[in-house]
Parts: structure tokens; C-alpha cells; sequence
């Protein structure tokens, strides 16, 4: 099968490049230049020197006229004419060139040409999906342009490309190109599309397909008959030959007994028209598989006769292919085997490792060119399109620049990656180690909380309280009261009553910053609040502060605790009062040595807590700095459980009711 | 000249107010009555029918507010006193409330009767007393902008921005005029207040909910279209504030 391998590779290559007669085609888009240049083109197979001047001249033609789609035009057929001289070189660089010329103009015919000249590009340097879709866009362009000619040969190139694997499409691309080459009626296209759907029918045989076998023969036969029939008007014989070689392998291939004298005649066909026009590769071909067959029929003697006729005739060609030599040496030396010829087999086989070697050395060239030329190829199509964005500002290296930071980055990403996720492992490592510390010292803490828990409530309370004892309520009515004094030219009790405030407000501000003061500050304090209050409130309350004289004065109690009572009694219990009953406010201290407390009664005769509490909503410092003591004495209370308050209605002896507030407050 | 009751529960106050009147207002303000307690003072309005009345916020069994509740004649200018009542200054600000605060300043009073001398219309605007209990309470949402020829009651969530010339504050209003009021942007800041609404500028008040973007240099895009500087010293705050802001 080796020689159809070979005979395979030539054929799709040489399918490809296809002469061009467009006398019938779309006269109103194809401009004179491109019927010149298409013209030369047709001559590639003929006189490539003729040919490739016609084109030129065509080129140069465009170039002075500043025709610029009919430029990339030239280009293209000048790029597919180096393909078929097998000019790498000259063959990218006049695709880019169409490529790029034609990405300007936006022309759709130069673009589809580009994109054809792009795609079979890749397809020579082995990029397959590139291609693709360089060739499936000028398909879709040349479908709009309603140029079926060239709709035949881009559906069977597309068709050969899918040939490895995707079945289905090969089939799709092949039948579309048949369907477009009939409608074209360009008999050339119509033989190219006939040997794409062969090649897929010959697929199917292959896989077991018999049932197909019949009709693909007839298919041949059919395809045979039409290319004879047009005679002259097709350039490129080669497929003629093909089809021959073809037909052949289906005969081969087919149910036994094998019709041998079809597959000769055929293959003597192949080989007579190779030797008419000159066609090197299918003389070969067709000696190569007429060789084998004669192996399998078990005449070696004509079968070497071939292979060596095939070898003489490569050696005379003014260029190698080592493929061939391979191909034709192991065919001579498995011949040798089976004649047991071992003299033979050892010459064979050392001719054949000579250009075996020669062979892969050569495609190991062949590779790192191509892959160059991808390289070549990707980045200027890369950087036509970075033209096309920056309105074709001279930015050349940008996109290798691109490409080698981002091997950085994506290295500089993996480097991070390893680095980061060892870096986790040891933390986790560590992060179990120090949870288990953590778990000994949180027991540890757990016990320490509790005592710093009390001292932060206590330090948040002190804060508050600093903020809530002096009702600025009291202060500002205070203030307005003097303010009246002045008003009213009493000026004596109006400097008197503010050097008083003066004096309260000073010791409310350093009592708050105290742990501790003396009982004798605290009544001291209490005096100045109520004689305040006394004149703020016209003297409608008299009060009294009983048992100082029996305590030792220096005990010292928390600040502040008593002045809100004080003041509540005052607001809610004597302001409220008619004006015809005198309020009165006593405030006793009496203590409590076995229990280390002092003992600290309020008691007024004023309206209650019941009706006192109408207006108590109205008041938020009030109830502020009431929650504020009940919260202080709480916490008192965890060191001494005798601390608390009570606060109730009582009626006096004279049957006035009044509220009583009894605290009990540690001694410090 | 304007008949007028004052309302306070305490005898000096009452004194010191009647006193500065007679000093600054002699020709203008005549005081008919007093008052110590909500009954009486709901009784007297009602009878005296006054021009004019300065009202205590805690009096005697109740506050100031009872006694306008209470009331069936409202064709009086009115003045509330206070010493500290801090909510009810929120509530007076948003119902656009003329108050004085305690000890009275002679020059804030003077401004206080040139301004209700200035103003047409001497009824308490009914929607101002319906927010005045509400709002001295909950967070209110509307606010009322006092002109020279009416009262806007304005959504606080429809305010965009304000921006003050001197002593004028400008409120850009949503779907609506701009408003001019007659009140330094001070007056408004501490009732227009975050996480709703911030300072970012001596001149400039903004409703965060209205931010379209802003610039790290210091820019504030409005939905307005306008172009807000953030001062340096409200940088951090503002930043701070917009960071936390739940979209």
C-alpha cells in the first residue's frame, strides 16, 4: 500500500493546483488583470517561465494602475504557482503579501484569494486546522461571488483536509464541490471534484464498504469518460492520470478473482499519459503499483524489471526524492525475501538504509522548515491584524514582545503556583501545630477572661458615666436662670449662684476620673447640686442632709452614685408638685460597719413614682443615668452581695405620699 | 405688634424671656400671658388667641408637644424653647420649626422675630405638626424647606445634594426645582446626617444614594451631572463611608 501512500501525497498536492480557463466565468467582477494573471497561471504546467512572466507583468501591471485588489490577486496566483514549483519561500511571501494587500482594500474577490493562497499555505507547512480556516473563509467568499470554479476546488480541497477521520464532512465538501463544479460546466473543476468524491469513496472500500465497490468503478469509469470527452480543455493531465491509477487501485482492491487486465490497461494508461505530457510522478506511481502487483501475482522477475526501471528513472531526474528510493528499495528487498535471494537482501538493504537515513534527515529539515515557516506565517498574519487596529502604526516586534511576555507570565504564573501551594502545605503544617498551642493557651485564657471581662464592663461604665452625670439639661436651664438674675439687676445672688456652679461643675469632672471619694466631698457635692437646683426651681423645695455629723467623714465611697436619685426626686417627684404644697428632700447617711457598707436613703414628698413616672419617657438623660447606677451597682455587687437598691412609694406621718430610694453602698 | 403667650415651667427663665423681649421688642411684641403647665396652656391659647408663642419642650405634667396637640387654634407663629432636647431639635429642623436654645441669645432672638415679621402666612403648617411628634421620635423621612412663598415638604431620599453660598443652603431635589432656604448648610448637617448623607465639603452635602462615581483625586460625580470636590480633610471619611455602602 506503501505506493498509494506516495501516489496519494502527490495527488492531493498536485489537485490543488488547478489551471484556471475563466472565459466562462463571472465576467462582471474578474477585472483584465485578473484574466492575465489567471492566464499565466494556466501556463504553469507548460512554460513556468512564460508563466510566471505573464504574471509578473499582470503584478507590475496592478502595482502602476494602483489597483490594489487586483494586486493581492497577482499575488495569489503567484503564490500558488510557487507551490507548484515547490518554492517555499517565494510561495509565503507572495501569500502574505496578498494577505496583507488585500486585508486594505476589503475587497471580498481579493480577500477570498488571499484567504485560499493563506490556506493552502498551511496546508503545505502541515497546519491543518489553519487551513481550515483560511480555506473555509475563502469557500463562504467565493460562494457569495458566486465563483463555483473555485467553490469546486476549495469544497475538495476542504473535503481531502477532512479526509483523516471526519468522514461525514469529507463526504459533505466533496458532494458540494461535484454539485458547484457541474454548475460552473468547467470540465477541469468537474474532474477535480469527480477525484474528491473518489477519494472518499475509495476510503469507504477500504473500510469494507463493498456494497459501494460496483458504483465506485462506475464512478471512475464515468469520470474517465468526461475527461476524455473534454479533451484539451483540460491543462492539468496529471488528474487524468489519476483517475487512471485510481480506477486502477479499485480493481485491485475489489472482490476476487481480480480483473487483472483492467487494472494493467489502466495502469498503462497512467503511465502513457505521464510519459506523453511529461508527468514524472505518475510514471513512477504507476510503476510502483504495476511492481507490486506483479509481486502479489508471484512474478518477481518482471516485478524487479519495474522497481529498478522505476529507480533509473528517478536517478536521472536532476533532483532526489528519497522517499521514492526508500519505497522502491524495501519493495526490491522484501522482493529479494521472498525469492531468498539473501545477496540481494543485504545490497537492498544497505541502499535501503542510505536513503532511509537520507529520507528522515531530509524530513527532519523539512519539519524544522516548515515549522519555521508557520512561525513566519502566523506572525505576520498576527501582526497584519495588529496593523489593521493601531491604523497600521509601525509597531513590528509588539507581538513577538506579546508572545515572550507571556511565556514569562505563564511561566511566572507556575513558578508562583509551586511556590504558593508549597508555601500552604507548610502553613497548614504550621497552622495545625499552633492550633494545638492555641487550644492549651485558650483554656488558660478562658480563665483569665472572666476577671478581664468584669474590668472592661467596668472601665466602659465609668466611661458612660463621665458622659451622663451632669444633666445638661440642668445645666443650660441653670445658665438661663442666672441669665434672669442679671436680667433683673441682682447681681450679688447671680455671682454667687454661678461660682457655685463653677464649683459643681468641677467636682463632677473629678470625681468621674475617681475610683474613690470621701463622704464628706460627696455631701459636699449634693449641698451645691440641690441648693442649685433650689434656686433653678424658685425655692419651691427645702432640703436636708441628715447623720453627717455621726460618720467619720473620711470613708470613702464610689463617686457619683447618689446624684441621680437626687436629681430624679427633684424632676419627677418636686417639680411636678402644686404650687401650694412646699417640697421637701432629705437625704440621710447612716452605716453599716459589719457589712462595710454606708446606708443612703433619698425620700421626697413629692408626687410619687406613679404619677412622677408620666413625664419619665420625656427625659432620656434621666433614664440614662438612672440604667447607669442600677448597671454600677450590679457589678458592686459581685464583690459584696450586700449592695443594692430599693425604691419605693411610701406616706408619711402627715399622710403625704412621696418616694423612697434606699441604697446601700460599699465603703472603699 | 404681636399678642403673645410664653410657655415655661421655670419662673427664671420665664423672667429672663420676658425681660430680653422687653429690651429688644418692646414695640413689637406684646406678652398677654403665661403658662407653667400643658392644661393651662392649651386653655390660654385657645382663648387668648395670640399671634405669637414661645413654648417650653418639658413642662410641668407634659411637654410642648402635648400642648399642640391639643389646641384648636392655630393661627399663631410659634417658638419653642429649649436647654438641651436633643431630638426635638432633630424634629424642629426637619419641620422647619423656629426654636431658640436656652440661656436665649438676644441677637438669636432678634433674628427669630424679624423672621416671623418677614413671613406671610402665621398658621403652623398642619403637615408640620403631623411629622413634629413623629419625627422627634423615629427617623423621619421627609424634611420641610421653608421660602418666602411656601413650605416644601421634601423626601429626604429624593434630595441629591446641597450646596451653600454663605448663608442660603441650595437643596438639588430630585425630579423637582432646586430649593433655596435661608439657612447656613450647619443648620442641616447634623439632621442630614451618615450613612445617608455626608459633608464632603465645607460647601457641599451629598445623598450617597446618589454617587454615580467618583475620582481618587477627590471628585464626586452626582446623579445630577454635577462635579462635587471632596475636601482633603473628608477624604478618608467619604472613602470609608462609600467602601462600607451595600450596592
Amino acid at each position: 500500500m506503501h505506493w498509494i501512500k506516495i501516489m496519494k501525497g502527490y495527488f492531493s498536492f498536485l489537485l490543488v493546483i488547478f489551471a484556471l480557463i475563466s472565459r466562462f466565468a463571472c465576467a462582471q467582477t474578474a477585472t483584465p488583470i485578473e484574466k492575465k494573471a489567471e492566464h499565466g497561471y494556466t501556463q504553469r504546467f507548460i512554460d513556468t517561465v512564460a508563466s510566471l512572466r505573464l504574471q509578473h507583468q499582470a503584478l507590475s501591471q496592478a502595482q502602476s494602475q494602483q489597483q490594489k485588489a487586483d494586486e493581492a490577486i497577482c499575488h495569489a496566483y503567484l503564490a500558488m504557482t510557487y507551490r507548484r514549483m515547490l518554492n517555499l519561500k517565494e510561495f509565503s511571501k507572495h501569500t502574505e503579501l496578498a494577505f496583507a494587500i488585500a486585508d486594505q482594500t476589503q475587497n471580498q474577490r481579493a480577500i477570498a484569494y488571499a484567504n485560499w493562497s493563506m490556506g493552502l499555505l498551511r496546508s503545505y507547512i502541515d497546519d491543518k486546522s489553519g487551513a481550515l480556516k483560511y480555506m473555509l473563509k475563502a469557500y463562504g467568499l467565493f460562494q457569495n461571488l458566486q465563483e463555483y470554479r473555485y467553490c469546486a476546488k476549495l469544497g475538495s480541497d476542504i473535503s481531502y483536509l477532512f479526509s483523516n477521520g471526519a468522514t461525514a464532512k469529507c463526504r459533505k465538501y466533496a458532494d458540494e464541490a461535484l454539485i458547484y463544479a457541474r454548475q460552473s460546466n468547467d470540465p477541469e473543476s468537474i474532474l477535480y471534484a469527480h477525484l474528491a468524491v473518489g477519494g472518499y469513496l475509495i476510503d469507504r472500500i477500504k473500510i469494507g464498504r463493498w456494497e459501494d465497490w460496483q458504483y465506485t468503478i462506475d464512478f471512475f469509469k464515468q469520470t474517465i469518460t468526461l475527461a476524455e470527452q473534454a479533451g484539451d480543455s483540460i491543462i492539468s493531465k496529471s488528474n487524468l492520470g489519476i483517475a487512471h491509477m485510481n480506477l486502477a487501485e479499485v480493481y485491485m482492491n475489489g472482490p476476487k478473482p481480480i480483473d487483472e487486465k483492467a487494472i494493467l490497461t489502466n495502469l498503462e494508461i497512467a503511465t502513457q499519459i505521464s510519459m506523453k505530457y511529461n508527468l514524472r510522478n505518475i510514471y513512477r506511481s504507476s510503476l510502483g503499483i504495476r511492481g507490486k502487483y506483479f509481486v502479489e501475482k508471484g512474478d518477481y522477475e518482471t516485478a524487479e524489471k519495474l522497481f529498478k526501471e522505476g529507480i533509473a528513472f528517478q536517478q536521472s531526474l536532476p533532483y532526489k526524492d528519497n522517499d521514492l528510493f526508500v519505497a522502491f528499495y524495501s519493495s526490491l528487498k522484501e522482493l529479494a525475501a521472498l525469492r531468498r535471494d539473501f545477496k540481494s537482501y543485504y545490497h537492498y538493504d544497505k541502499l535501503f538504509a542510505k536513503y532511509n537515513q537520507l529520507r528522515y534527515d531530509e524530513t527532519i529539515q523539512q519539519q524544522l522548515q516548515h515549522t519555521d515557516a508557520r512561525f513566519e506565517s502566523e506572525k505576520r498574519t498576527a501582526r497584519i491584524a495588529q496593523l489593521e487596529k493601531e491604523n497600521q502604526l509601525q509597531k513590528k516586534n509588539k507581538m513577538l514582545g506579546y508572545g515572550i511576555s507571556g511565556i514569562l507570565l505563564v511561566g511566572l504564573v507556575f513558578m508562583y503556583r509551586s511556590y504558593y501551594y508549597r508555601q500552604r502545605y507548610y502553613q497548614n503544617r504550621e497552622d495545625i501545630l499552633q492550633q494545638q498551642q492555641a487550644n492549651t493557651a485558650l483554656k488558660v485564657q478562658l480563665m483569665e477572661k472572666e476577671t478581664l471581662e468584669t474590668l472592661a464592663e467596668k472601665i466602659a461604665l465609668e466611661r458612660r458615666l463621665l458622659q451622663s452625670q451632669m444633666d445638661p439639661h440642668f445645666m443650660f436651664n441653670l445658665l438661663g436662670s442666672i441669665q434672669s438674675m442679671i436680667l433683673q439687676n441682682d447681681r450679688l445672688t447671680a455671682v454667687n449662684y454661678l461660682s457655685k456652679f463653677a464649683k459643681l461643675t468641677r467636682q463632677v469632672l473629678e470625681q468621674s476620673r475617681s475610683e474613690s471619694i470621701t463622704l464628706e466631698s460627696e455631701i459636699s457635692t449634693l449641698n451645691d447640686y440641690m441648693e442649685l437646683q433650689q434656686l433653678r426651681l424658685n425655692h419651691r423645695f427645702d432640703y436636708k442632709i441628715n447623720g453627717g455629723s455621726d460618720i467619720d467623714l473620711t470613708l470613702r465611697i464610689p463617686p457619683l452614685l447618689i446624684q441621680p436619685f437626687v436629681e430624679n426626686a427633684i424632676e419627677h417627684g418636686l417639680k411636678p408638685l402644686a404650687e401650694s404644697r412646699k417640697g421637701i428632700l432629705q437625704v440621710t447617711f447612716a452605716l453599716d460597719i459589719d457589712r462595710n457598707v454606708l446606708i443612703c436613703i433619698v425620700n421626697d414628698n413629692g408626687v410619687g413614682l406613679s404619677n412622677g413616672k408620666i413625664t419619665h419617657c420625656q427625659n432620656n438623660h434621666q433614664s440614662l443615668s438612672t440604667i447607669i447606677t442600677k448597671e454600677r451597682l450590679a457589678l458592686m455587687r459581685q464583690q459584696n452581695p450586700h449592695i443594692q437598691m430599693e425604691i419605693h412609694d411610701q406616706q408619711n406621718l402627715s399622710g403625704e405620699w412621696g418616694c423612697t430610694v434606699r441604697l446601700t453602698i460599699p465603703l472603699i | 405688634m404681636y399678642r403673645t403667650i410664653i410657655i415655661e415651667d421655670e419662673h427664671h427663665l420665664r423672667e429672663a424671656l420676658t425681660m430680653l423681649i422687653e429690651i429688644i421688642a418692646q414695640d413689637t411684641i406684646q406678652i398677654v400671658g403665661f403658662a407653667e403647665d400643658t392644661a393651662t396652656a392649651v386653655k390660654m391659647i385657645d382663648r387668648l388667641k395670640p399671634d405669637l408663642v414661645f413654648m417650653d419642650v418639658m413642662l410641668k405634667r407634659g411637654t410642648g408637644f402635648d400642648v399642640l396637640n391639643q389646641i384648636t387654634y392655630k393661627s399663631f407663629h410659634l417658638v419653642f424653647t429649649t436647654a438641651y432636647e436633643q431630638h426635638a431639635i432633630r424634629a424642629f429642623k426637619f419641620n422647619a420649626i423656629d426654636y431658640l436654645l436656652k440661656p436665649i441669645d438676644t441677637e438669636e432672638l432678634k433674628l427669630s422675630i424679624e423672621r416671623i415679621a418677614q413671613r406671610k402666612n402665621i398658621f403652623i403648617q398642619h403637615n408640620q405638626l403631623l411629622n413634629l411628634k413623629e419625627s422627634s421620635s423615629t427617623k423621619p423621612e421627609r424634611i420641610i424647606l421653608p421660602t418666602q412663598e411656601a413650605m416644601h415638604v421634601v423626601k429626604l431620599d429624593n434630595i441629591v445634594r446641597c450646596e451653600t453660598s454663605g448663608s442660603y443652603t441650595t437643596f438639588v431635589v430630585m425630579e423637582g426645582k432646586n430649593i433655596m432656604v435661608s439657612k447656613p448648610l450647619k443648620h442641616y448637617e447634623e439632621v442630614l446626617c451618615p450613612p445617608q448623607f455626608y459633608r464632603v465639603h465645607q460647601s457641599h452635602l451629598i445623598n450617597m444614594q446618589y454617587v454615580s462615581s467618583y475620582s481618587k483625586e477627590g471628585i464626586v460625580y452626582m446623579q445630577d451631572n454635577s462635579r462635587i470636590p471632596i475636601s482633603r480633610a473628608n477624604k478618608d471619611g467619604f472613602f470609608k463611608m462609600i467602601s462600607n455602602e451595600q450596592f
